[in-house]
């Protein structure tokens, strides 16, 4: 009985099932509070009964490198492991792509993964279509590698 | 002058506030005047904690009212700094006043109101812009501000529709239409809304322009839903839903839902008789079954809404006796198990439609009962496991003896090492697909435990989740059952070994941290110095300072970015965690902590009671978490969160006014300060006054009221501890009012001390002559005669001798041991509190209280010898802890889940070692604590 809906201030007190289990990395309150302020239509939660069962929180890219195209940028994906292997993910994603292309005129979305993480690779390179650009050693805090991926979104542009 | 200015930033910008300062001084050394340098002085000391001497120079800055840019802003951080943000307020106003032609600084201006939530200020702060900057933005933030003002809670009921009306009419007024905008257009619909003007806001949203910026702009969508209901369009709601399932593949339960009350509409209306409405109804239902079915033909195994739309249809038709086929739920449900049984969510999605009795439950059990268990793939297992858990859901009373549970909490246990094959080469940061199995067991032996009362059955689920966390070590549930189950053990390193496992993060610290810090207290080694529960309140703590210093300024960067729509989900985050229950439930059992740990003087004294003060006019959120800990219990049983409380009652609102009302009351017989010496030596804003009409009672009034509902959160040994401690403070309040030094010369104490320490006198102040003689003026009146110390406080603490001895060998659970040791050590504590006024001879003497210094000398002889009897027991305890053969006996009652390999005798050993290595370590602790805090307090 999954509704997807876009996340708001509140949520950040529903979204520790989901963060407990699969976000290693610590982003600040502040760093919440300005993603839902300033890109407030590209994030959404998927919620089952009144329960956060998964969430994306994303960004429009602010730093665009000369003779980049504006894009976003996928700050954190996640879906309760009992919901998994539902279709979540991909809705959460393709609901915030939309958002991106069409409210932000954005050329394409990219991620990070960690190397090791089999799972979240399949799911972003074979369900999402997602391709890896790039390997950024050490990018995350414990020092594992991270896949640098992205995925067009021209089609979706209006 | 730039050349002298630019040094001090770069040592402020880098955090090097000493030097900061002494850049200062040599600039102030010529220029004595120079307000900026000041303010930066200011600010640097701010920084440097050194509060006394930045006040000074804050006050000498805003007494020449500053109106540039720089020192505003440096200003604005000191006085953020400090907690006086109502002073901010001054400031900005009098340095627009001198300059009336400056946008920026009405801005600010604005800004400062927004930041202290005053919006009727600000409301006409921004007319008053509008008209002279004549820019439509201002306008906007006018309108939000009498939006806001109308929802405060202290707004009274009656100028509410007159400040929605101002709302109204201010943007109506707007020049440009509210379209342009997706934001403004929000904020205007959200004003005829509350005015109840539907038709209005119905006629804005699906205008030609309005449906456009719905259609990009979700927030706008979610209003025009809601403006579609509030319009009672339920029925055309329906349609647009149906259309959106049907033609867009909109597979979101929004929609579905929606169709399911259009569905059901027909009965809600009013006016029909009920028979042809209810006929009506079931031909709806007819269609929508069509519907839903035609759904769940295209999706197949592929998506649940279909089938949980279909099923969610049939449990209101039954509801509302409306099924025509007494089979079809059963059917549905079976269906559903063919299709989802597989997927881990599978027990959830049924949970609601399972409710089942006689025949029905009859033919879902036995279908239930055919699923054998299989190991072969991750979903044939999770379909064994799903199976169990919804068979478990409606097992009848008479199923669930300690004989049969046992035999299940095995046969799980069972399942779940036969399960682990199937993830045996996993990742390490993955979980078990059989982790749930492990949790059945567990929930099983613990219920076993509730009906047997024998801890033999916590140990067996503490070790064989101790295995199973091994396998699975990101498993925050398993770790969390963990952490229940070792707080009722009386092990609480292993508890918060577990709980920090989980890495608890940000805003998690105010929802979760009730699992580790719920009447922490019980279980802190403050009295001995060991302070690990003390610094875990602090770190748990630490995501409410974050949010006064930021929240709030994201609430102005909404206003500067003219985000309408999310402004009041702001400010209501920022008061839910602001004035969170877990919050103050953690100062609470910091300040039990910290008494048993630290000198009790005035400075301990005066602190607390003032913050507990400002905690006792708050009104509360209660934004913990519970529903986090899985329920694998038969409906039949209280669920698990239930079963492992702590003395079966969870500390809440009610719990938590008990103590504050126990605390401020024992702190104020203490503290010299009364409400005006309060007042002046107070730095920063007092809170905001609460709207509780409570809080308005004189305070003395609140603290004597004792309510049952309060009581009720209590545990029965808090009871009475609650019952000594008001007898205690009654006893004792005449003789503190008549010795307590007048005001006056309590003023003048303090400012002689704060002379003493920054070189200046307090300001502010003026002290009359005759105060500052010495602390002991002459009383005109006698002293009040010394009466007989109240029986409850006499034999309090030999009847906790006597509640000690009989939980001792009633074999309670250690917690309970402990929960009636530390009440009688703090029992203990709050006397000493009490009575530290009346230990100087001096002060004896002078107030003629010599009776009242003999009881009070009888009685602390008399606690202290309870004390050390109970710490002397408490220690051979510990000792007889810390054993092979206690060891061994642990191991013994496990042996229902001690197997040949893996989970062995030998893993079992460890943990039975943990755990007695972890109890002796309280047990002792506590008991050689006691002994010290009654020498501390001789």
């Amino acid at each position: 009985m999954v509704s997807i809906r876009p996340a708001r201030v509140e949520d950040l007190m529903g979204m520790q099932a989901c963060n407990l289990q699969n976000l290693p990395e610590n982003y600040t309150l502040k760093y919440y509070l300005y993603h839902a302020l300033t890109w407030p239509q590209l994030s959404y939660v998927a919620e089952e009964d009144g329960k956060i069962v998964g969430y994306i929180l994303a960004k429009m890219e602010e730093d665009v490198a000369e003779g980049d195209e504006p894009h976003g940028h996928v700050t954190s994906i996640s879906v309760l492991r009992s919901y998994r292997r539902l279709g979540l993910a991909k809705r959460l994603m393709i609901q915030s792509q939309e958002a991106m292309a069409t409210v932000y005129k954005a050329s394409y979305v990219s991620l990070h993964v960690r190397k090791s993480n089999r799972a979240a690779l399949g799911l972003y390179r074979d369900t999402l279509g997602f391709t890896v650009k790039d390997i950024e050693k050490g990018y995350y805090a414990d020092g594992e590698d991270a896949y640098a991926m992205r995925l067009s979104l021209k089609h979706l542009a209006r | 002058m730039d050349r002298q200015i630019r040094p001090i930033y770069e040592a402020l910008d880098t955090g090097s506030n000493k030097s900061a300062i002494l850049a200062c001084n040599k600039v102030l050394k010529k220029q004595p005047n120079n307000l900026l340098v000041k303010a930066l002085k200011a600010l640097a000391l701010v920084r440097s904690q050194k509060v006394e001497e930045a006040l000074l120079l804050c006050d000498e800055v805003l007494a020449s009212k500053p109106a540039d840019d720089p020192t505003l802003t440096a200003m604005m951080h000191v006085l953020r700094g400090l907690g006086r943000h109502m002073d901010m307020v001054t400031m900005y106003e009098d340095a627009y006043k001198q300059h009336p032609g400056n946008e920026e600084l009405g801005t600010q201006t604005f800004f400062a109101n927004v930041r202290i939530g005053n919006w009727k200020a600000a409301q006409q702060i921004a007319t008053k812009m509008h008209k002279q900057f004549q820019d439509d933005h201002y306008l906007y933030w006018s309108v939000m501000s009498a939006l806001l003002q109308a929802h405060d809670p202290t707004t009274p009921e009656a100028l509410r529709t007159v400040l929605l009306k101002l709302a109204h009419r201010l943007v109506s007024s707007s020049a440009t239409p509210s379209f342009y905008h997706a934001d403004r257009f929000h904020l205007h619909v959200t004003v005829l809304k509350e005015l109840g003007l539907y038709d209005e806001a119905y006629e804005m949203v699906e205008s030609e322009t309005g449906k456009i910026v719905c259609s990009s702009n979700l927030a706008c969508d979610e209003l025009r839903r809601e403006i579609w209901k509030l319009k009672g369009l339920t029925e055309e709601a329906g349609e647009r839903a149906e259309r959106r399932i049907l033609e867009a593949k909109d597979r979101n339960w929004l929609e579905f839902a929606t169709v399911l009350d259009a569905t059901f509409a027909g009965l809600l209306s009013e006016g029909s008789d009920a028979e042809t409405a209810k006929a009506a109804v079931g031909e709806r239902i007819v269609k929508t079954r069509e519907l839903f079915g035609k759904v769940v033909e295209e999706d197949g195994v592929k998506d649940r809404s279909g089938h949980l739309a279909l099923l969610e249809l049939e449990r209101r038709a039954r509801q509302h006796g409306l099924a025509t086929d007494s089979a079809a739920l059963n059917s549905l449900l079976e269906s559903y198990f063919q299709s989802f049984g597989g997927k881990a969510c599978c027990y959830e999605d049924l949970k609601p439609y399972i409710n089942l009795e006689g025949d029905d439950l009859a033919r879902w059990t036995a279908v239930l009962e055919k699923q054998t268990a299989s190991y072969t793939s991750v979903p044939d297992l999770w379909r064994y496991i799903n199976a169990q858990k919804l068979l478990r859901y409606n097992l009848s009373a008479a199923a669930l003896t300690p004989e049969t549970e046992s035999q299940r909490a095995a046969q799980y246990l069972d399942a779940y090492l036969e399960g682990l094959k199937l993830g045996k080469d996993l990742p390490v940061y993955e979980l078990q697909p059989a982790d749930d199995l492990a949790i059945l067991s567990a929930q099983a032996f613990v219920h076993v435990w509730k009906q047997t009362s024998d801890e033999a059955f916590l140990y067996n689920a503490a070790a064989l989740l101790e295995y199973a966390v091994a396998r699975s070590k990101m498993s925050y549930q398993i770790r969390l059952h963990l952490v229940r189950i070792y707080r009722l053990l009386g092990a609480p390193s292993l508890a918060l070994e577990h709980y920090r496992s989980i890495n608890v993060k940000q805003v998690q610290n105010d929802t979760l941290s009730h699992f580790i810090l719920s009447r922490a207290s019980t279980f802190s080694l403050s009295s001995i110095g060991d302070l690990t529960y003390t610094s875990e309140c602090l770190e748990a703590s630490r995501i409410y300072l974050s949010n006064s210093e930021e929240t709030a300024e994201f609430i102005v960067r909404a206003f500067g970015s003219e985000k309408y729509s999310q402004i009041r989900d702001f400010i209501m985050f920022e008061d839910r965690l602001d004035n969170s229950l877990q919050r103050d439930l953690v100062k609470m059992e910091h300040v039990r902590m910290r008494i048993a740990h630290e000198p009790i003087n005035s400075e301990l004294v005066d602190m607390e009671l003032i913050e507990l003060k400002f905690i006792f006019d708050r009104v509360h959120h209660d934004n913990r978490d519970f529903d986090i800990l899985a329920n694998y219990q038969p409906r039949s049983v209280t669920p698990f969160n239930q079963q492992t409380q702590f003395l079966e009652k969870t500390p809440g609102l009610g719990w938590l006014w008990v103590f504050l009302k126990i605390y401020i009351k024992a702190f104020q017989l203490a503290s010299d300060l009364d409400d005006t010496v309060e007042d002046k030596l107070l730095i920063g804003d007092r809170p905001k006054p609460s709207y509780d009409p409570e809080t308005k009672m004189p305070l003395n009034e609140r603290l004597a009221m004792r309510k049952q509902e309060e009581i009720d959160e209590l545990t029965p040994d808090e009871s009475l501890f609650y019952d000594y401690a008001s007898t205690l403070s009654q006893w004792l309040t005449p003789y503190h009012d008549y010795t307590r030094p007048p005001p006056s010369a309590v003023l003048a104490e303090a400012a002689k001390i704060t002379e003493q320490k920054t070189g200046h006198p307090l300001k502010g102040l003026e002290i009359p002559p005759n105060a500052a003689t010495n602390g002991h003026a002459r009383k005109d009146e006698e002293p009040p005669a010394v009466v007989e110390p109240p029986e409850l406080v006499t034999k309090y603490f030999d009847d906790m001798s006597k509640r000690f001895k009989e939980v001792l060998e009633g074999k309670g659970l250690p917690h309970e041991l402990l929960h009636v040791v530390t009440l009688t050590q703090e029992a203990f504590l709050l006397f000493v509190i009490e009575t530290t006024r009346f230990k100087a001879p001096s002060v004896i003497k002078a107030n003629k209280l010599g009776a009242l210094a003999q009881h009070i000398k009888e009685i602390r002889a008399r606690a202290s010898g309870v004390l050390s009897d109970i710490s002397n027991s408490l220690i051979s305890y510990a000792e007889r802890e810390a054993t092979a053969e206690r060891r061994r006996e642990i191991v013994q009652a496990c042996k229902p889940i001690i197997h040949e390999s893996g989970l062995d005798h030998d893993f079992v050993l460890n943990v039975a070692k943990k755990i007695t290595d972890a109890r002796k370590q309280i047990v002792d602790g506590v008991g050689k604590g006691m002994v010290r805090v009654c020498k501390t307090h001789a």
